[in-house]
């Protein structure tokens, strides 16, 4: 018997020396956090009574001499002896290492990352621990010292029969901890958090060093919890949608807010530990959050949703809070839930309850939508904005246009670059220019009017985008001249109405796109001859009609031969540089602004949206224009 | 000689032309000079080519006959009959009648509403796609919406909640629903109260409906709106209490009065008694009633004698503890059909000429096999 | 700097101002709108005088369409073949045309949008109403101006002795503009011009009395309102047009069955549009839709489920569908060289103005030939009284 009790008695002391000797395996460190841990881990003893419906009143004391008492009004550790360890179960409960939780099977508590050690651990770290029993209208007793029973179970005194708790004071052992000092706002948030998780628990905290005390009672719950992190911002709708549910063993509640940041809180709980590592809990929440609002949207909205599980996370404010018995904790500090089955469970519970509160709560429900709706255009606005910059860039590297005719100097001062109406006169143009300094860029039909069309539909434009390459600028904020290939930028045109419409667009889109080139005089339009006359073996070009007439009254009777040019491709290459492409011999302007106000307004009227204006401005000048048949 | 005969006859042609040419210069002339003569060339060149190519208009004209070329919900909607479910918890859908199919008595039922969790069907109307549907909530206020504005959903599918058609707000379900094709005529609106009171109220009072809602009948503390009739001014109606008493008066004894006016005493009721339902009377139908646990009569109404409002009534049906109390009574012909639902969400469908009838006073026959947990909470 | 060439300066604003202005008003004047008098586009206009010139009248040979093309590019209209044939071609279609004012061989398109076959495959003369346009233009009747090159001479309009704008309609988006004239039917039209020559001061509502409306070569039915009227007072407005259907009823089972479809409307997009809406139940009841179209015309049958109405199909197919249509009426033309909204009294009075003036001048130019020739005959007559 007595070689028994002995062999017992040095297996636990054992297990305590072992807690004394790496105290951070246990409580995490010898620094604040795990003296910290002491007082979590004596609540704790305490929760496991209010979740087995035992107590609903925890008091917490810090003592001027940094001792702490922690009493509850639950059932009491037991005291009578434990048929196997022939020893009080007090006794045990405060000197074997995991013996706590295990006296009640109802409880859901089971030893979890740095959660649930045992008092015991409380006990082995503390230079004295007092445990005060109130059962069976009896007041118990024992006391401690590292671990050690200082004393033997006894009784105190006496007590009202119905009246029961725990009380236990624990000073920790200053030898190990590197400060015994608690701190009240530390101890403060964790049980105004266990309030909140266990609605209705009340919970006092004083502190006897600085006359501060609080009292925590929360009968809301984790509704309360939510709008207790809202407080100070603006919330959607005033109160927090809660859900709950139950599936098996699993118990699970949620507590849903929007506000009007762009913060996302969502707190994690399981048994009452804060899983900031997230875990199954987490993402079978997310999922069916976001599953049930595309599918709310997708019934009323009636249409195809892409809102983006970050979308309806904008602003959101969650509390999950689960109670589960067996939860398997992974990840670095052992807060992440590992149960897959858990994933599943909530999912339903949030899905189902999500569904049937936005079908039966239609006001609430549209504004989550309107608020998810909006986070959804700024991020695919935003994504614009991205891809934007990346086809900007992309444009911005030396990539050349394969349609581009490029030249042989390398000198931008001396190069000049013609972009050319139709592939036709693209040709007469190759073959007619200078190919030392003259560049040709042949662009298709009308090209794509600036003004009426959006950023990215504009980039994505071929003819657009063989200009921007050939110019070698870049294009609006990424403008710099220092890249300039060329320094005349020549339009050149057909000489009638459509030549004329090409180059208003083109115009346009230089002056929306690239206004400093404009500005800095680099832009030219050719003047393409319009007609052709031929008298006796000589050929000459002539620019406007006021010039034929003149030539005509000049010569008189001499019979001449007029051809009128219609398009660029109808002279030969040889023609085309003696008429417009030849330095010596061509007409060409020099494009400048003369108000760039009037500039600006001219072009939203000419070339924008709206039809009126224009109408307006073509009635008023009608007669000023130069008409073609 | 040759020659002169061949210029005489040049000299006739010469002189034929140059006098046709004459006249056609002077004709040339006058058309110039006249103003009606070209405006008659015109036309006439016109009617030829009128003669020559016109065909017949292809592109009909109809009057109008659109108003203001808009098409009414009523035209793009198919008018079908179909029942209406409301839940107790407020969610609503009809179904075409073709989705159900007849059963016998004493059938089990077959599934009308897939329900969410504690979630009963409550009540049943038949009437069609076009009918206005009138939620009265119990607290006395009326909503109006158009069938064809619910959900339409199968039989065994959930509905959605009214909450997203109605704005019935916060705590007021709603008590009774009736429909109506037509607005706009002599009818009344007999509103009947837990506690027997009897407001009658022309429905034209009632043609500015909203779904905002607006009041209905004035209520005295602690009462509740149980049942709403569309009456015609001078039907006779019956008013059944859930211990299984019913009174017979006329309308005539009811006045007019107001939208928020409170009514007057229709029936005088013994402690804890409240009247659960009403129904008018018409020759040749009988009442049915039903009670929680399944039993049910059909009774001639002219078994009922008429009375004055206010009395006590006469007994209805015997009522036994194990066979519940009165749940609704409903006024049905041979040919007619029954809907009897449970609060587990059953439905079952039958002739109203398969429940023998009988005298006023007996405690009536099993209707329904109700499961242990189940009772009835409708008819329909 | 290797070349030094003088600095022709040009401003911006004023380049931009002159360049859409000559853009805008040739597409407004030259290009997209019909002229008043004769209602023909310049490119229409050029295609009937090609063919004219070719000879390709109502009773010779057909011609491929190449040909035409060709000519019409190389002698008056230096633009893109495309749009000539594509011209061309809508000349042709008698689903385009109220009356058709080229008669064509081969595939010339069909309201199911099929494109019309290539230009060497087709073949046209002019059809025979073309003759009522074009006849008197040698007569002097109106003014011809020079081609592009000044080789040719082309009418500016044509003498028209039908009222070719309201008879055939018109469309076409100018610069700032666009215009919509619906076809009308020749019968009424001509009755209203004679009813205006006969009152000048003829009302709105009484030229009413003889137009009814527009007469579609597609049929259809015009829901008549105020709106109709409107379009006609102010030259603009709106009316609804719906295809032309019927309901069948055999043994119990109902069919809607659609002969006509609005104006301008595709076939294939509209039964599209009708299977797509039947198949995401968005109109519930129709069984199954079968294009039964063939030579003797338009035939779109929907099957309509027993339990359901066919009327109500209807009208949701009205709603929902292109079988349901607004034509928007934009009488808009060229009236001296500038753009005008005209009301339906005013295209009528240009129209007998220019009537007025081609008859002055055909008269003028007969009376011109006659005298000559009574000059001519009176000489010879004293030529022969001196044989004597």
């Amino acid at each position: 018997m007595a070689n028994e009790y002995k062999a017992e008695q040095i297996k636990v002391l054992k297990d305590l020396e072992a807690v004394k000797r790496r105290p951070g395996m246990y409580v995490g460190s010898t620094g604040p956090r795990g003296l910290h841990h002491l007082v979590h881990e004596v609540v704790d003893n305490s929760i496991d009574e209010v979740l087995a419906g035992y107590c609903n009143e925890i008091k917490v004391i810090i003592h001027s001499d940094n001792k702490v008492t922690v009493s509850d009004n639950g059932r009491g550790i037991p005291v009578d002896e434990h048929p196997d360890y022939k020893k009080s179960a007090l006794e045990l409960v405060m000197t074997v290492l995991h013996a706590g939780g295990k006296f009640d099977n109802k409880t859901y508590r089971v030893a979890g990352g740095l959660h649930g050690v045992g008092v015991s651990v409380v006990n082995a770290l503390s230079s004295y621990l007092e445990a005060t029993i109130y059962r069976d209208g009896k007041i118990w007793r024992q006391t401690y010292s590292r671990g050690k029973p200082t004393s033997p179970v006894e009784i105190v005194g006496d007590i009202d029969e119905g009246k029961t708790g725990t009380k236990i004071t624990f000073a920790p052992d200053g030898e190990v901890f590197e400060s015994i000092e608690f701190e009240y706002d530390r101890v403060a948030r964790r049980l105004r958090e266990l309030a909140f998780l266990n609605a209705g628990v009340s919970i006092e905290i004083k502190d006897e060093r600085f006359a501060r005390e609080e009292k925590f009672k929360y009968e809301g719950g984790i509704v309360e919890f939510v709008k207790h992190l809202n407080k100070s911002r603006e919330v959607v709708f005033p109160d927090p949608i809660y859900l709950q549910g139950e599936k098996g063993d699993v118990q699970a509640e949620v507590a849903i807010q929007y506000n009007q940041s762009f913060i996302l809180d969502i707190f994690a709980f399981v048994n009452d530990i804060n899983t900031q590592e997230g875990g199954t809990h987490l993402s079978g929440f997310k999922a069916a959050l976001t599953r049930a609002i595309n599918d709310y949207a997708k019934r009323t909205e009636n249409k195809e949703s892409i809102l983006m599980g970050e979308d309806i996370r904008e602003g959101l404010t969650a509390i999950i809070n689960i109670k589960m018995p067996d939860p398997q904790f992974e990840g670095q500090t052992k807060t992440r839930l590992g149960n897959s089955e858990v994933r599943g469970i909530i999912d339903s519970i949030v899905y189902e309850g999500l569904t049937r509160y936005f079908e039966e709560n239609p006001s609430t429900a549209k504004v989550i939508l309107q608020k998810t709706i909006s986070a959804s255009r700024v991020r695919l606005a935003a994504q614009k904005a991205r891809e934007l910059t990346r086809k900007k860039e992309a444009l911005g590297g030396g990539s050349m246009p394969g349609k581009l005719a490029a030249c042989s100097e390398d000198d931008p001062e001396k190069n000049e670059i013609y972009i050319v109406e139709g592939d036709s006169a693209g040709g007469s143009a190759k073959q007619g220019r200078d190919r030392k300094f003259q560049a040709i860029l042949p662009i298709k039909g009308k090209i794509i009017n600036v003004e009426k069309s959006h950023l990215v539909k504009v980039l994505s434009n071929t003819e657009i985008k063989a200009i921007i390459a050939a110019v070698g600028t870049g294009i609006k904020e990424e403008f710099n001249i220092l890249r300039l290939r060329y320094h005349k930028v020549i339009l050149m045109s057909d000489a009638d109405v459509d030549g004329a419409h090409i180059r208003t667009l083109l115009l346009t889109f230089l002056y929306r796109y690239m206004p400093d080139l404009i500005k800095q005089g680099h832009v030219y339009i050719a003047q393409p001859p319009l007609y052709k006359v031929t008298n006796k073996n000589k050929e000459c070009f002539l620019y406007s009609d006021a010039e034929l007439n003149r030539l005509r009254e000049k010569l008189k009777d001499d019979k001449i031969d007029v051809q009128r040019y219609k398009g660029l491709g109808e002279m030969n290459p040889e023609q085309l540089w003696k008429a417009t492409m030849d330095p010596q011999t061509r007409t060409s302007y020099r494009v400048t602004i003369e108000d760039a106000i009037e500039a600006n307004e001219l072009f939203s009227m000419l070339m924008g949206k709206d039809v009126e204006p224009r109408r307006k401005f073509i009635e008023e000048h009608a007669t000023e224009a130069e008409l073609d048949i | 000689m040759r020659l002169q005969r061949l210029t005489s006859i040049e000299r006739e042609k010469v002189d034929k032309d140059h006098k046709d040419s004459v006249k056609n210069i002077e004709e040339f002339k006058a058309i110039l000079a006249s103003d009606t003569k070209i405006w008659g060339i015109i036309k006439d060149e016109l009617k030829e080519v009128k003669e020559k190519y016109a065909n017949p208009r292809r592109t009909k004209i109809e009057e109008g006959e659109l108003e203001g070329l808009e098409f009414k919900p009523e035209d793009l909607i198919e008018k079908e009959d179909v029942v209406i479910t409301i839940t107790y918890n407020g969610y609503i859908k009809y179904t075409p009648l073709r989705a159900y199919t007849r059963q016998q008595r004493g059938g089990k039922g077959m599934s009308g509403i897939s329900l969410g969790k504690g979630d009963v069907a409550k009540n049943l109307i038949l009437c069609n796609t076009h009918s206005t549907l009138l939620f009265f909530t119990n607290s006395g206020k009326v909503h109006a919406i158009k069938v064809y504005e619910i959900p339409q959903k199968g039989r065994g599918e959930r509905g959605r909640a009214i909450v997203n058609f109605v704005q019935l707000g916060e705590d007021k379900t709603a008590a009774t629903i009736t429909i109506d094709d037509i607005f706009d005529s002599n009818k009344f609106l007999l509103m009947v109260t837990k506690k027997g009171m009897v407001k009658k109220t022309s429905l034209k009072q009632f043609s500015n409906l909203k779904r905002t809602g607006i009041i209905a009948i004035k209520l005295k503390e602690k009462d509740e709106l149980v049942k709403v009739l569309l009456s015609s001014g001078e039907d006779d109606l019956i008013l059944s209490t859930k211990k299984g008493m019913s009174i017979k008066f006329s309308e005539k004894d009811v006045r007019p009065m107001g939208r928020a006016s409170t009514g007057v005493k229709g029936m005088r009721l013994s402690t804890d008694d409240e009247v659960v339902d009403a129904v008018l009377v018409e020759d040749e139908a009988d009442l049915f009633t039903i009670t929680t646990k399944g039993y049910g009569k059909r009774t001639p109404l002219s078994s009922y004698r008429k009375i004055r409002r206010g009395g006590r009534g006469v007994k209805n049906i015997k009522l036994h503890p194990e066979r519940g109390e009165v749940v609704a009574t409903k006024k049905v012909k041979k040919d007619d059909e029954i809907i009897i639902i449970t609060q587990k969400g059953k439905s079952i469908r039958l002739w109203a000429k398969n429940i023998r009838q009988t005298r006023r006073i007996t405690a009536g026959c099993r209707i329904i096999k109700s499961d242990k947990n189940d009772k009835v909470i409708a008819l329909a | 700097m290797a070349i030094e060439e003088k600095d022709n300066l040009v401003f911006l604003e004023d380049e931009m101002k002159k360049s859409y202005l000559s853009y805008a008003m040739s597409v407004i004047v030259s290009r997209a709108l019909p002229d008043a008098r004769d209602g023909l586009k310049p490119v229409q206009r050029r295609i009937l005088y090609a063919m004219t010139e070719l000879g390709l009248l109502p009773n010779r040979p057909y011609r491929k369409s190449a040909r035409v093309t060709g000519e019409v590019l190389g002698k008056l209209h230096p633009h893109g073949d495309m749009a000539v044939y594509d011209a061309l071609v809508r000349m042709a279609q008698d689903f385009s045309l109220r009356h058709p004012l080229i008669d064509g061989q081969g595939n010339f398109g069909s309201v199911d949008g099929d494109p019309p076959a290539a230009m060497r495959y087709t073949e046209v003369r002019l059809a025979p109403l073309s003759n009522e346009l074009l006849n008197d233009l040698d007569k002097d009747t109106v003014d011809f101006i020079p081609n592009f090159d000044n080789s040719l001479k082309e009418p500016v309009v044509l003498p028209a002795r039908f009222p070719n704008l309201l008879i055939n309609g018109a469309s076409g988006i100018a610069v700032g503009m666009t215009t919509n004239i619906p076809p009308h039917n020749l019968a009424e039209v001509t009755d209203a011009c004679i009813a205006m020559i006969n009152n000048p001061g003829i009302t709105c509502d009484e030229i009413l009395q003889f137009v009814k409306g527009p007469d579609f070569p597609t049929g259809g039915i015009i829901l008549e309102s105020e709106n109709l009227k409107k379009a006609y007072e102010e030259g603009r407005g709106k009316i609804t047009l719906r295809g032309k259907s019927s309901i069948e009823r055999e043994d119990g089972r109902e069919r809607i069955i659609i002969e006509e479809i609005p104006y301008q409307v595709n076939k294939t997009t509209l039964i599209e549009k009708i299977a797509d809406l039947a198949h995401e139940e968005k109109i519930k009841g129709i069984k199954t839709i079968r294009d039964e179209s063939d030579r003797t015309g338009i035939r779109i049958v929907i099957e309509v489920s027993r339990v359901f109405t066919s009327e109500i199909i209807l009208n949701q197919l009205y709603k929902h569908t292109p079988l349901q249509t607004t034509f928007g009426i934009i009488l808009l033309a060229i009236v001296n060289g500038k753009p005008e909204q005209l009301s339906l009294a005013k295209a009528i009075k240009y129209y007998l103005e220019h009537r007025r003036e081609v008859l002055i001048r055909r008269t003028r130019y007969l009376l011109d030939k006659e005298e000559k020739k009574a000059h001519i005959l009176e000489g010879l007559k004293k030529a022969l009284s001196r044989i004597d």
